[in-house]
């Protein structure tokens, strides 16, 4: 096909918006309709044994990929210096869980002597386990949580020596005001950043892949709680800066 | 001999003062008490002295500002990784 230059550029233009737009409206089709190829890749077909071992390949890719983002998860859990040895052991444990169901789960997968089994036990590599769309998000909104409460603790045991510092300071009296209002702006944005970020473990440590999609909107307001509590604290730090620029006189 | 003599001493003499100067790095002059030479986190920010020189709040807050800043770094790279979950898709391993 032989274009001219500008129609190639208007045909180009079309395809990038519609990829555009897809990429938009893509994933949120595919975290509620799991049966949505990522790949394209289409069924496997040809004869019973051509089948299976198909599916076999694809469910041992599915599997070690899992497995893989289950590892790194480990490891950001277990290198996380504010995660709560509790809630380090609870998700060290799914986690651990994970990994060994998906392993037996595989390893059932390719003693499946039916096709149509095959496939039912090839969905619940996603379906019982919701690795990315569970697990992920709950193990880094814990961390997330448990490292908002590390700052909180720090910031609410510095703010009587923080009062102190203002009350003695040499500073002019006006300068000295402004620093009280930071402080009392950052004593507000803590309390604020506490109150968000209180329960959002015990909201989302303890979901589980049998309840999803149900419980997607709890990770979803636990994200705002955890964006909330992030935005106040960044609000007491601007706080402190501001005192510390007005105690300098 | 007398020439042999000023050779021997100072022969004597060099390694000596050596270890003057060497005891000298390994003993610090105890001009002032330990306490005073690194201010404790936890200890009170300022005592209120009109001091020449950067008010100690300054270092204080420094200290505070920075942990903070790492911790919050950690909680935007924390926050990241939740939206890139929730924002991803499963997909279908038969497909």
């Amino acid at each position: 096909m032989n274009l001219h230059h500008p129609i190639r550029i208007g045909i180009a233009a079309l395809a990038a918006s519609a990829a555009v737009a897809a990429a938009g409206v893509l994933p949120a089709m595919a975290a509620s309709t799991p049966s949505a190829s990522p790949t394209g890749a289409g069924a496997c077909t040809g004869s019973v044994s051509a089948m299976l071992a198909c599916i076999d390949q694809r469910a041992s890719t599915a599997v070690s990929n899992r497995e893989t983002a289950l590892q790194q998860m480990t490891s950001d859990v277990n290198s996380s210096k504010d995660i709560t040895a509790s809630d380090r052991a609870t998700l060290l444990g799914q986690l651990q869980a994970d990994e060994s169901g998906l392993t037996t789960l595989l390893a059932t997968i390719k003693g499946d002597t039916t096709v149509k089994q095959a496939l039912a036990d090839t969905e619940t590599i996603v379906t019982g386990y919701r690795v990315y769309l569970l697990e992920q998000p709950k193990v880094h909104l814990v961390i997330a949580a448990n490292t908002e409460s590390t700052v909180e603790a720090k910031l609410q045991s510095k703010l009587p020596s923080i009062q102190t510092a203002i009350n003695n300071s040499s500073a002019s009296a006006a300068q000295k005001a402004a620093a009280q209002t930071a402080f009392n702006d950052c004593t507000t944005q803590l309390a604020a950043a506490q109150s968000a970020s209180s329960g959002i473990v015990s909201e989302v440590i303890d979901l589980l892949p049998s309840g999803y999609p149900g419980n997607q909107p709890t990770l979803v307001s636990a994200r705002g709680q955890a964006q909330t509590a992030r935005t106040d604290l960044g609000k007491c730090r601007t706080d402190i800066q501001s005192i510390r620029t007005d105690l300098k006189g | 001999m007398r020439g042999l003599g000023r050779l021997g001493a100072a022969a004597l003499a060099a390694p000596a003062l050596f270890l003057v100067a060497a005891c000298a790095h390994v003993v610090p002059a105890p001009t002032a008490p330990a306490t005073q030479s690194v201010a404790p986190i936890s200890a009170p920010i300022n005592t209120g002295s009109a001091a020449a020189g950067p008010e100690p709040a300054g270092d204080q807050l420094n200290q505070i500002d920075d942990q903070i800043d790492n911790e919050l770094n950690q909680i935007d790279n924390e926050i990241g990784q939740v939206n890139q979950g929730l924002a991803t898709s499963e997909g279908d391993p038969a497909q």
